[in-house]
């Protein structure tokens, strides 16, 4: 029988009472090329804009702290 | 009456109804429990919307993903979110906490103290916020 390795588990953090992943996890990352993707597109509305903001300003705070 | 297999570390690695057919590991040694195998199993309980014991898929940006804790007669239980233990307060053995579907990824849940809880069946929730 082949023994596995499990894969790393995404960071979480706890705020305002609930559990949420850490913007800097490699789902989190996904996501960011998603923003820049949607970014470049253009059209977004201000509550869409505004959530890409929130997450490439807690993306900038964990590479700072790398 | 249950059996279960502890390992070297005093850890919970599995248990079963009968302790036939199984090999146990260095310094693995089988305990077994007045208990029934639904009653050990049941001394812990994860579950989201009624479902425990398998993989639960929320959408991103669904909202929060609400897990229900049921631990009978405890007043608190410690779990290991993604590797961050916290202590969840219990209310006659139940109580909640809740997962943000804000980011794509997996919550993995398991009971902190393996001594106490093994880490199978449904005291362990797989939560994946899918894209």
């Amino acid at each position: 029988m082949k023994k596995m390795k499990g894969k790393k588990l995404d960071e979480v953090e706890k705020t305002g009472g609930a559990y949420r992943l850490k913007p800097g996890s490699k789902a989190a990352r996904a996501k960011h090329a998603d923003d820049l993707a949607l970014l470049a597109k253009g059209g977004l509305k201000v509550e869409d804009m505004a959530a890409i903001v929130v997450r490439l300003l807690q993306r900038v705070a964990i590479l700072e702290e790398e | 009456m249950a059996y279960f297999i502890r390992t070297a570390s005093g850890e919970i690695k599995t248990y079963m109804e009968a302790p036939a057919g199984t090999v146990l590991e260095t310094g693995e040694t089988w305990e077994e429990t007045p208990l029934t195998f639904e009653a050990f199993s049941n001394r812990l309980r994860l579950s989201v919307d009624g479902v425990g014991g398998e993989l639960v898929q929320v959408p991103t940006g669904s909202g929060m993903a609400h897990v229900q804790v049921d631990c009978p007669g405890e007043s608190s239980v410690m779990l290991d979110i993604n590797g961050l233990v916290e202590g969840i307060p219990l209310v006659n053995g139940k109580g909640t906490l809740a997962l943000s579907s804000e980011l794509p990824g997996t919550y993995v849940i398991t009971p902190a103290d393996r001594k106490k809880f093994c880490a199978a069946g449904e005291s362990l929730c797989v939560v994946e916020v899918s894209e």
